[in-house]
């Protein structure tokens, strides 16, 4: 993927979605700062030593990378002593209407058609029950998948990959599922476990499950509900299993109930690009900035275009995203390079929608948050620093003083703004 | 016509045979509790003038009144429910039987110390009364009797047990596993089996070997193979010690306990919950709280203690429904609902059994379901639904022979009965028309 040499190619280059492909990370990844390294090379060792099939919640604000890093992980576990099933929850279900047996189901089709794909001669009996099982809770016939294999057009899908299509788009079968399973939780945890181990024995390799994009659940109450209702559930699966886990839910204090049942809970960090005190970071700036001077040449923008975007933004996904809406905008201008007002254009639109979708109680807690750059409820019932922290309208950052909150940059005029009305 | 007179001559024949075991009151009772009660009869008939003590022990009252109707009808009787000691003394000392030929004595549930001594002391009353007495009592009367009234006890002539309506073995109340194990046939029980078998190669793990060793448990439990079951929930049990899985420990327990009650062995059982509950008291595990507090619950049924018995059941319940145990809850109103039906409360039987039943439908628990139909068609038989009882045992049968379960013998049984009450009752009706046409 070689450096974009024109501002048609620069829009092409900056795509806000993980870095997936070897080509990719070897053009496009950015090694974190030495003070704020990647966590995933002691994930990575962890589980290489660990004798017992450990859970691990990957923690991390959303747009932060921890998909780019997962999938590096991906690529670095051992292939010979490891299975490794790495799916998002995006893909699979439907993540506005999700539910803990919806996931279960997913998991085990996932071991399962990872199992078939990779032609592991399944224990007769333990994969006859599965099947059974799986079409008894989702009312699932072979009958129908052949019938869909019938109509469809192109490769037919298998049954798990016709459960799982069901299950994403259709709310009548996540209904049946859930009743069914109502009762019969465990009884599924046991058949996921019986693939396990015998997916291990055959293969003589461990099974790593990463579950990505958990953190994306549409509302904190789904995700609260699926972390902290079932949270003793999510430890039963017998192999090592990474969740990613919405930081938001880390301001819950039960999240401190939670955390011991897990083995461990890895922190993607934030990279502040102002420090708490409100001087510039320049290392973090120095991060940023790779994040583009790897994906297009030099002459495409200027530095100073470009720092402003980094300190306006501070956040991966949304500087990229900012970048790119810049790009398209000095493209369809007919300008040779990224220009200052193509950047601020594109920054004051979004934050016209924010300022738009924010409630008065939601500023009013924004301004608190700048001030004291602390981000607390003020009791159980009031979750409006979660929301603002869930929505990214605030930030946590860590560096070497530990950690503290900021509303989002992009917001501080309006922040400032707000404070003059008042 | 020779052969309808034939057939007649051959059904008043098998109606003369039922007439010994049938009479109101004993409707349902099992072949051994008629010959006892023949028995019975048969030591009152000679004890006639005499004060004869004859001890009888029936768990259920209302099986217990039914039996009491059927005696009334053979002798004249005399009826005295006791509470209290004096009423013991108070009645014989009186005299005044109103020409009765046998006195009929119904004890409370539990023998006070005030009972006790006046049955102890006062015992030669019954024979100077000069009428034979013939003492009602629950298992658990007579277990206190034999400890605090020794005196009573061997003064007594012959004293008889029986066992209750003929539900079979398959249809009393149901005991609680610390864990369900929910399966669609024999087929996938017995395919179950043969993954943990399996497993139990594969696994290194001593906990998760100990989790296997309870599902195969459980299995042969299932299955009636109660050798093979004791030997892997000692296994288990073993195991778990060894790696301090302290609440496999109590599950391991309380599933010992199950094969202990259901091979006779009602001390061991009791010692073996009385663990587990203390275990899992000490863990503050609600569950097997619930599950060992039923299946105490079930040892006091099994000895009549009703009272005590619904108070465990009770319990019980309370702690499943606060955990949202649905499948527990359903085994909790079975067991009240025959509670229920042994104090003579159909009207209240019928609607815990009708809720249990559907909640073990909702959950596709079959063998829920099946101990429920069965249940119900002796409830049908009792109030003389033939038609109707028979066709819910065999619903009931047909599930419990889909499942392997050796609990489908009991229901053929059942069916069987049901299936010769139907046609004599066929036969009967058809002579009745043939002689009001004539």
């Amino acid at each position: 993927m070689p450096k974009a040499k024109s501002l048609k190619e620069a829009y092409n280059n900056l795509v806000v979605e993980p870095l997936e492909t070897e080509e990719e990370f070897r053009d496009f990844y950015v090694e974190r700062p030495e003070k704020a390294p990647s966590p995933i090379e002691e994930l990575k060792h962890r589980i290489e030593i660990s004798d017992r099939s450990e859970k691990y919640l990957f923690l991390g604000f959303r747009g932060s990378g921890k998909s780019t890093e997962l999938n590096r992980l991906l690529d670095m576990i051992d292939p010979d002593r490891f299975l490794v099933v790495s799916y998002s929850i995006r893909d699979q279900l439907n993540v506005s209407d999700f539910d803990f047996r919806d996931f279960f189901v997913s998991m085990a089709l996932m071991i399962y058609e990872r199992a078939l794909a990779e032609g592991v001669d399944l224990n007769e009996d333990i994969e006859e029950d599965f099947n059974d099982f799986i079409k008894r809770v989702t009312n699932v016939s072979v009958e129908e998948v052949i019938r869909s294999r019938a109509v469809a057009v192109g490769l037919p899908p298998s049954l798990s990959e016709f459960i799982l299509l069901k299950l994403g788009r259709e709310a009548k079968t996540r209904e049946y599922v859930r009743k069914e399973l109502e009762m019969q939780i465990s009884d599924l945890i046991q058949r996921l476990n019986w693939l396990i181990v015998d997916v291990e024995d055959k293969t003589d390799k461990k099974l790593v499950v990463i579950v990505d994009d958990l953190d994306k659940l549409t509302r904190i109450e789904q995700a609260e509900e699926f972390f902290y209702k079932n949270y003793e559930l999510l430890t039963q699966p017998s192999c090592f299993v990474i969740y990613t886990f919405p930081i938001p839910l880390t301001f819950n204090p039960y999240f401190e109930n939670v955390r011991p049942a897990f083995d461990d809970a890895i922190i993607l960090p934030q990279l502040p690009v102002i420090n708490r005190d409100g001087s510039r970071n320049e290392t973090n700036l120095g991060f940023y900035r790779s994040v583009v001077r790897n994906r297009m040449e030099d002459h495409l923008i200027d530095d100073a275009v470009l720092d402003e975007a980094i300190l306006s933004t501070g956040k991966l996904s949304e500087f990229v995203s900012i970048m790119r809406d810049a790009t398209i905008k000095a493209y369809r201008n007919k300008r040779e390079r990224i220009a200052k007002e193509d950047v601020e254009s594109a920054l004051e639109k979004l934050r016209r929608t924010y300022d738009r979708t924010l409630t008065e109680a939601h500023k009013r807690r924004a301004m608190e948050i700048h001030e004291s750059k602390e981000a607390r409820d003020l009791n159980k019932d009031d979750g409006i620093s979660r929301e603002l922290l869930f929505s990214l309208t605030a930030v946590e950052y860590e560096d070497e003083n530990g950690r503290w909150c900021d509303v989002d940059p992009l917001l501080l005029p309006l922040v400032e703004k707000w404070k003059m009305r008042d | 016509m020779e052969d309808a007179r034939l057939e007649e001559g051959k059904a008043e024949a098998a109606g003369i045979e039922d007439s010994r075991v049938e009479g109101p009151g004993l409707e349902g009772a099992r072949a051994e509790d008629l010959e006892e009660i023949d028995t019975i009869i048969a030591e009152l008939e000679v004890s006639k003038g005499k004060g004869n003590l004859i001890l009888c022990v029936v768990n259920a009252p209302a099986y217990r009144d039914g039996i009491i109707r059927a005696f009334s009808g053979r002798f004249k009787a005399k009826i005295i429910p006791v509470e209290e000691g004096e009423d013991v003394i108070q009645s014989l000392k009186s005299g005044d039987f109103g020409g009765a030929e046998v006195l009929i004595w119904t004890m409370p549930e539990k023998l006070t110390e005030d009972l006790s001594n006046a049955l102890n002391n006062f015992r030669e009353l019954f024979y100077d009364a000069g009428v034979p007495s013939l003492v009602f009592s629950s298992q658990r009367f007579l277990d206190d009797v034999i400890r605090s009234a020794p005196d009573f006890w061997r003064y007594r002539g012959n004293y008889y047990e029986l066992k209750g309506l003929d539900r079979g073995q398959a249809f009393e109340a149901i005991d609680a596993l610390a864990t369900s194990l929910r399966y669609q046939s024999k087929e996938d029980l017995l395919r179950r089996r043969r993954i943990n078998e399996y497993l139990l190669e594969k696994v290194n793990d001593e906990k998760n070997s100990a989790e296997i060793l309870d599902e195969l448990g459980r299995i042969s439990h299932i299955l009636g193979e109660y050798e093979n079951a004791s030997k892997y929930l000692k296994q288990e049990l073993k195991l778990s010690e060894k790696v301090s899985d302290i609440l496999n420990v109590a599950r391991a327990l309380n599933n010992l306990g199950i094969l202990a009650r259901d091979t006779d062995n009602p001390a061991e059982a009791r010692r073996l919950y009385n663990r587990s509950l203390e275990i899992a008291q000490t863990l503050g595990d609600k569950s097997i709280i619930s599950t060992s507090l039923h299946n105490i619950g079930l040892l006091a049924q099994d000895k009549g203690d009703i009272a005590e018995a619904r108070r465990f059941y009770g319990e019980s319940l309370k702690i499943k429904q606060e955990l949202g145990d649905i499948s527990g809850v359903s085994s909790s109103l079975h067991n009240l609902g025959i509670l229920a039906w042994d104090t003579g409360d159909i009207a209240e039987a019928r609607q815990l059994l009708d809720e249990s039943l559907k909640i073990s439908q909702e959950l596709g628990n079959k063998i829920g379901v099946a101990f429920n139909l069965g249940q119900f068609a002796l409830l049908e038989e009792q109030e003389g639904n033939l038609e109707k009882a028979l066709e819910t045992i065999r619903h009931s049968e047909a599930l419990f022979l889909e499942l392997g379960s050796p609990m489908t013998e009991v229901a053929r049984k059942v069916r069987e009965r049901l299936e010769k009450m139907v046609v004599n009752e066929k036969m009967r009706e058809e002579r009745l028309l043939e002689a009001h046409r004539r």
